[in-house]
């Protein structure tokens, strides 16, 4: 029952990089939702080309960071996709060569 | 592959484009049509049958009985055009039509909707969307069953998540409908239940007919129509008041002067005047209630009397009909008075205050009170956010893309197509709000706009707005407004001063957002029934042939049932929908979440996580829900019932964990899984 089951290097990377950013990523989340509704009144004293502070985080800010966050994570993974691939390639190279 | 992928969507492009354009060229028709004389009644009959013929036609092109197809349109999808109808599929009948008046009437408060609706995708986008579709079978209970095997049958987990998601589902479901009957009849003058039957043949023809595949396609139509719909009348408003044609962009200068109308206004002597008004009725009411039954008993002498005295003294008929519908309404007994009375009187107190400050977050009497209402922004940002993360009728749209890469660029899409709307509404919410201060307040009672009489006259029992002059001056006071959180959105052509095509095309607009979320429901209702309880646990060797026929006959009954719950008006389960968020979370998002991201997760704990999520939350929701027979006082510190995931998600998610940890860990099946998921 024990014995592990196998996993590719590449797979573990690939995993690893992707676990990292999805925690980084919601930490971003969870700080501009909840610090933006947290430090409201305080930040309502501010206003920023007509609108203060906390009415435009919670109107457009923090939507459009939404956005961001989730347009970066696309970008990303599909970078760490095509890493994933390249190291497969890689390797089933050198596995031919010690074949060879 | 590659290539053929591509020309699809060219093809695809080249179809929608040209769909706009011929839509674009019908409005410029209709505004001609109506200058030439065409009456109102029959724009909104055309913008009515128009659209509907149209998505019934898409759904006849899409028709198919091949179950890869039926159930997630042959998964080709391509990103952009799936993130677009997912969009449609999430602006429901409430966002496109009520939100913008929620944030004229609650200000700041309101915002919550905002961030709750937009951020739950980022939570989807990260935990859930790509695994999903990774694993890439049909349903989200075969997500969670084949996640989550081990000792008990896998129907146990499953049959669970088909009960969860067809609760959410449902009440949701029942509210669209009911605002298919409302657009329709508003706009058309037809009845209620006749408006419903009519929208409800569309969206029949087209999920009956093509399943997912229509259903997508529909959809994509939709959002285009709503969009061009939303925007033409915020657009023209915006450039009527900053000069600026975007709107989001535009109202930062209109808040600024909003806020100076707004101090005048709060200090203003005949704002007062009509607010201490409001004040002594209550004080009346209070006083009435304090003498209960004999006042009750006085006051309906009296309106006897009254009516006794005007028929022998030949008043006009008017006056007549006045009082004797007074004592029609009148309440029939002491306990309905008081009923009756309260209302009123909390009614009053609640005109009586001075208006608060649109862009003032929190606004409470004191520290605590503010503090109470950020708590409960709080906890209802929470809600919205997990619950749209766990609605099972926008995840099983990640299943139809063709790759794991595709489905993470269409929730970006999504979001991106949703955000194009979001961050509208606010903005119109300032705009009109401004409009109203500054040109119907203060104007005078003779020259009210035409629009106001128009609204006013369209329900007679819930007026959607009503001005009356309670201190008789001639003068429109702020005090003296009333609107009802719809009335935004649907007058906003007619403060902007657009002809009526625009306000045909607000409502065609309306219905297609309450179109294609019902549609998006009904068919994630009918596929958790036929394919999760009757191929899966019923009869699991049935021909795809029979599954596709049960899964319609099923759409057929669940739509039934659906518009004939709607057509009885039922304001308890009205109420519930903002409730099927706080559901959906407590429930579904522990579980979904937790699959992909904690190998230890097993399926005891996903049992115990699912329903504790689901106890916590409803037991909550029992006690402190008025219409479920709660009461306020029961409250846990001070959280409106409508956030109860707020104790509802923590539960669950702590069951899960816990009775996990108490228990073997899964087997090595559901470890190559895991391991298959977490690879691209």
């Amino acid at each position: 029952m024990s014995k592990k089951i196998e996993q590719t290097d590449a797979a573990k990377t690939y995993w690893q990089s992707t676990r990292n950013m999805t925690l980084w990523l919601m930490l971003i989340w969870f700080i501009v939702t909840f610090a933006a509704i947290f430090f409201a009144r305080p930040l309502s004293t501010y206003t920023l080309l007509g609108w203060p502070i906390s009415f435009f985080m919670a109107a457009q800010g923090s939507i459009l960071i939404y956005v961001a966050i989730i347009a970066i994570y696309a970008l990303r993974m599909h970078r760490l996709d095509q890493r994933y691939c390249a190291s497969l390639r890689k390797q089933n190279n050198t596995n031919n060569d010690h074949e060879q | 592959m590659i290539m053929n992928n591509k020309s699809f969507l060219r093809r695809l492009m080249r179809y929608y484009v040209l769909f706009t354009i011929g839509f674009v060229l019908f409005l410029f028709a209709l505004a001609i049509l109506e200058l030439e004389g065409f009456p109102r009644v029959w724009i909104g009959y055309v913008f009515m049958f128009s659209t509907i013929v149209m998505y019934a036609t898409i759904g006849v092109i899409n028709r198919t009985s091949n179950m890869l197809e039926y159930y997630v349109a042959g998964r080709r999808v391509p990103a952009f055009f799936n993130g677009m109808a997912t969009a449609a599929d999430w602006i429901s009948a409430a966002s496109f039509i009520s939100l913008a008046g929620g944030l004229y009437l609650w200000g700041f408060d309101g915002l919550a909707y905002l961030m709750g609706w937009t951020g739950g995708f980022v939570l989807l986008a990260l935990l859930i969307a790509p695994y999903l579709r990774k694993f890439g079978q049909y349903t989200i209970p075969d997500y969670l069953s084949a996640r989550y095997t081990g000792r008990y049958s896998d129907n146990v987990v499953r049959l669970i998540a088909v009960g969860a998601t067809i609760i959410v589902s449902f009440t949701y479901v029942v509210a669209q409908i009911y605002g298919v009957g409302l657009i329709t009849s508003r706009f058309t003058g037809v009845d209620f239940s006749v408006g419903i039957f009519l929208g409800l043949a569309s969206i029949l023809v087209c999920s009956f007919l093509g399943g997912m595949r229509a259903v997508t396609w529909t959809q994509v139509a939709q959002y285009i129509i709503l969009i061009i719909a939303y925007m033409i009348p915020v657009v023209w408003l915006s450039i009527k008041h900053t000069n600026i044609p975007v709107p989001p962009i535009a109202y930062g200068s209109a808040i600024a002067k909003l806020n100076e109308r707004e101090k005048i206004l709060i200090e203003d002597p005949k704002e007062k005047e009509v607010r201490a008004i409001f004040n002594l009725q209550a004080d009346d009411l209070d006083e009435r209630l304090n003498t209960l039954p004999e006042s009750w008993e006085n006051g309906r002498a009296e309106i006897q009397h009254n009516l006794e005295a005007l028929k022998l003294g030949n008043a006009p008929l008017l006056d007549i009909k006045k009082t004797s519908r007074e004592l029609a309404t009148y309440p029939k007994d002491a306990e309905e008075a008081e009923r009756k009375w309260k209302k009123d009187r909390t009614a009053n107190r609640e005109r009586a205050k001075p208006p608060s400050r649109h862009t003032e977050p929190f606004p409470g009497e004191d520290e605590a009170a503010s503090d109470i209402k950020r708590n409960n922004f709080m906890a209802l940002v929470f809600c919205l956010m997990l619950g749209t993360a766990a609605l099972p009728h926008v995840l099983v749209r990640y299943y139809t893309t063709p790759s794991v890469k595709e489905a993470r660029d269409s929730v970006f899409w999504t979001i991106f197509f949703i955000m194009a709307l979001y961050i509208t509404i606010p903005a119109l919410a300032v705009l009109v709000k401004y409009d109203i201060y500054t040109s119907l307040v203060g104007s005078d009672f003779s020259k009210l706009p035409e629009w106001v009489s128009y609204w006013a006259n369209i329900d007679k029992i819930n007026p959607l707005v009503a001005i009356n002059d309670v201190n008789r001056d001639g003068i429109v006071q702020l005090a003296e407004i009333v609107m009802d959180v719809d009335m935004v959105v649907l007058a906003t052509p007619e403060i902007a001063g657009l002809p009526y095509v625009i306000s045909g095309l607000i409502a065609a607009g309306g219905l297609a957002a309450a179109l294609s979320t019902a549609d998006g429901l009904l068919l994630t209702i009918s596929n958790a029934l036929s394919h999760d309880v009757y191929f899966k646990t019923v009869d699991p060797s049935a021909t795809t042939q029979k599954r596709v026929t049960v899964s319609k006959l099923l759409l057929l009954m669940v739509a039934l049932i659906a518009a004939y719950i709607a057509s009885l008006k039922p304001g308890d389960i009205l109420s519930l929908v903002g409730a099927a968020f706080s559901l959906a979370g407590s429930t579904l998002f522990p579980a979904l979440a937790l699959g992909a991201i904690w190998k230890r997760a097993n399926q005891e704990g996903a049992i115990a996580g699912m329903l504790i999520g689901f106890g916590v939350c409803a037991f909550y929701m029992l006690h402190t829900h008025p219409t479920l027979g709660g009461s306020p006082a029961a409250q846990w510190f001070h959280i409106a019932p409508i956030s109860a995931g707020v104790f509802g998600v923590p539960a669950g998610m702590l069951a899960i964990i816990i009775v996990s940890l108490l228990t073997p860990a899964p087997d090595h099946r559901t470890e190559t899984l895991i391991n298959e998921l977490r690879t691209p």
